[in-house]
């Protein structure tokens, strides 16, 4: 979840490297952290909020958290999951801010998600997915932008969300059941497709788990 | 037959499986119409959700820790300091050359030499003035055009809240006052005709003259 390999003392680089940033303020540890995980935290971000310019800006604000908070890494944290739950909470908040404009700005006075440019070379599956993506509760759609497109395990994306397992994989079920309804127009000619018409499968899944820091919303504690 | 659980049958897709349990799931997936068809499924959703590619960021995130302006000020003084060092670069080269091709006076008086470093000297600090005032006044500009701009925008999405707000507020209003001024004509009708209705008690025979 963290690291390529350990680093002298048995810690890996991220971690190594955030050490440096935390007792040092060391600038070149912290740019390359954010060499390394600047990518993946604003594809995060732009699935999480179906907004490549706001995906741009809520990586920005994430790694001036990271350095805000680094005091706050305590030793034997991994730093990705630190990093990954600082971005859903600033992805959480963005969809917070954006409820609250909706409600208040008439629907034609507001900017629009994604400019002409983004639009045009859009391609009509890569929208048909993000508007999919955008319908799925935000609790789900964040197990499948983890699990699906930054390729997490089961046990990572549980330890992000800090909710059981069990519960990540109950979500994935119910996302994938719906993605599938939506993108039905562009599911593959093949096994999928065909199998649409075919009764699902009789062990459905059991109810989630109980939760233990999620109450129905995706906030995940973390302290800044 | 006997389904693997539906959480085994994820883990076996995303292949988080243990290579024991994994063999037996495929295994009984490779006769299990229902399974295969879930897999299926799954593959389709995963495939499907790669044709939204994103596209290359416009601006990379600053890998600075301090804050945006206070990373405009250290870059601003990084090319400053690298115009100086061309500027003096530029022209100390110009000065060897010269002084290499241009033939040596057989008796070069020495007062002469020293007025020429200082005039040098003169002119290598007015240049470097010159190039760090440009490039201050440069960036001040820059700066204030940003500055400028983020505030009109902000405003403009301000004034557009307080629009909505306001026609909002106005519409409610003007609805409000036609709820009450309907109820206000009702209530005058009703009084009307309470007082017809008296007058009618009190005096039968002046109502029946006239």
């Amino acid at each position: 979840l963290s690291g390529d390999g350990d680093g002298p003392e048995g810690v890996s680089p991220d971690e190594a490297a955030m050490r440096r940033v935390q007792r040092y303020g060391d600038p070149a540890a912290f740019a390359r952290l954010v060499e390394r995980w600047e990518g993946p935290v604003r594809r995060l971000c732009a699935r999480m909020t179906g907004d490549v310019h706001a995906g741009e800006d809520l990586a920005q604000e994430a790694f001036a958290r990271v350095f805000a908070a680094r005091h706050q890494f305590t030793e034997g944290r991994t730093f990705s999951t630190w990093l990954w739950r600082i971005a859903l909470n600033l992805c959480h908040e963005h969809a917070r801010r954006r409820a609250v404009r909706d409600e208040f700005v008439p629907s034609d006075a507001r900017p629009a998600e994604s400019g002409p440019d983004e639009r045009a070379v859009e391609s009509e599956r890569a929208a048909l997915v993000r508007a999919a993506l955008a319908r799925l509760p935000e609790t789900h759609r964040a197990v499948v932008v983890l699990r699906e497109y930054e390729r997490l395990k089961f046990r990572e994306v549980a330890e992000v969300l800090n909710v059981p397992e069990g519960t990540v994989k109950w979500r994935m079920t119910e996302a994938m059941a719906q993605l599938a309804g939506e993108l039905r127009p562009i599911l593959g000619d093949g096994d999928a497709k065909r199998d649409q018409d075919i009764q699902p499968r009789p062990e459905t899944p059991s109810p989630p788990p109980t939760t233990i820091g999620d109450a129905g919303q995706l906030k995940v504690s973390v302290v800044l | 037959m006997t389904h693997p659980t539906n959480d085994e049958l994820l883990d076996f897709h995303y292949d988080e499986l243990d290579a024991a349990r994994a063999e037996t799931v495929d295994a009984h997936v490779r006769t299990c119409t229902q399974c295969r068809t879930q897999l299926a499924t799954w593959r389709g959703v995963g495939a499907a959700l790669g044709a939204w590619e994103l596209p290359e960021p416009k601006h990379r995130v600053n890998a600075s820790p301090a804050s945006a302006p206070a990373t405009s000020r250290l870059t601003w003084l990084a090319r400053t300091l690298r115009a100086a060092a061309a500027v003096f670069l530029l022209i100390g080269t110009g000065y060897g050359l010269a002084r290499f091709n241009t033939p040596t006076p057989p008796a070069p008086p020495a007062p002469v030499a020293s007025v020429d470093t200082a005039a040098l000297r003169a002119e290598v600090a007015r240049d470097v003035r010159r190039e760090l005032g440009k490039e201050l006044r440069d960036q001040q500009l820059k700066f204030a055009a940003d500055v400028l701009e983020r505030q009109q925008a902000f405003q403009e999405t301000l004034a557009e809240s307080v629009t909505a707000v306001e026609r909002r507020q106005v519409a409610r209003h003007a609805a409000l006052r036609r709820d009450v001024e309907t109820v206000a004509i009702h209530a005058q009708k009703e009084l009307n005709q309470l007082a017809y209705s008296a007058h009618v008690e009190a005096a039968p025979d002046k109502v029946r003259d006239q």
